[in-house]
């Protein structure tokens, strides 16, 4: 049972840590006019992250 | 790229970490941020191989700085644009040393290439139809471009000629690729005003 917990609370670490990840970047990618590279995949509605 | 980032969100979403109507903002993070990283990660290996790590990052990091907020071209697929982002830093370090230009033209390039790209900028900051993110552009672009141009300063002061050069060249490549989009726009106008 704590075995099972434990694996839970592992997965959400990582879960975690991918949300923060994307999160970053979407951030980065609301604020800006392109993410660095010559591709630019379709922008959803980022003004929630928009600091203007 | 994109299907590991549907995969990705969905098991955040799955856990619990994210809500719902966000699902497309973490997507987007999600691809944005893994094709970047592995472009970074292809260029610096690529750069140790060739003995010339520092430079390739002071290149990705005035190219990157530069491409956050200059307009310019953008490939549909992630696959061209990983061959041609790489190629173009490699590309950059490679002939660093073997091409040889006088620092006083490579000064005047660097000041025509900046002239030209703030011109090119303008032009797409007033086709943007809302008025407060192309001021907010607009302002982080002269910002960049006069960082850009103390930095080419301090280089060529401190006889930095490696420096000097990763400039002028990633000022070149932010021309074309503004010039391109720029020609682009005008053949589409061009074409719409035909029709």
């Amino acid at each position: 049972m704590l075995n099972a917990k434990l694996k839970l609370l592992e997965i959400k670490k990582v879960a975690y840590f991918i949300s923060i990840f994307a999160l970053f970047f979407a951030y980065i990618g609301a604020n800006s006019c392109c993410v660095a590279i010559f591709h630019q995949p379709e922008k959803p509605d980022l003004t929630k992250l928009r600091k203007l | 790229m994109e299907k590991v980032a549907v995969y990705l969100t969905k098991y955040i979403l799955l856990h619990g970490v994210i809500k719902k109507e966000d699902y497309l903002i973490y997507k987007y993070g999600l691809q944005t941020g893994m094709e970047l990283l592995l472009c970074i990660i292809t260029n610096i290996i690529i750069a140790a191989y060739m003995g010339k790590i520092w430079e390739s990052l002071l290149l990705m990091s005035i190219f990157f700085i530069q491409r956050a907020y200059i307009a310019g071209i953008h490939m549909k697929q992630f696959c061209f644009c990983y061959f041609i982002s790489c190629g173009v830093i490699i590309l950059g370090i490679r002939f660093l040393g073997i091409v040889i230009v006088p620092l006083k033209i490579v000064i005047l390039t660097i000041v025509v290439c900046l002239c030209m790209i703030y011109k090119l900028t303008l032009y797409f900051s007033l086709k943007t139809p809302e008025n407060k993110t192309q001021k907010y552009f607009l302002k982080y672009t002269k910002c960049i471009i006069m960082f850009i141009a103390s930095l080419s300063i301090i280089f060529y002061l401190f006889h930095y000629k490696t420096g000097v050069y990763i400039i002028m060249y990633s000022e070149l490549i932010m021309l074309l690729s503004s010039g391109i989009k720029f020609l682009i726009d005008k053949l589409l106008n061009k074409h719409n005003q035909k029709i």
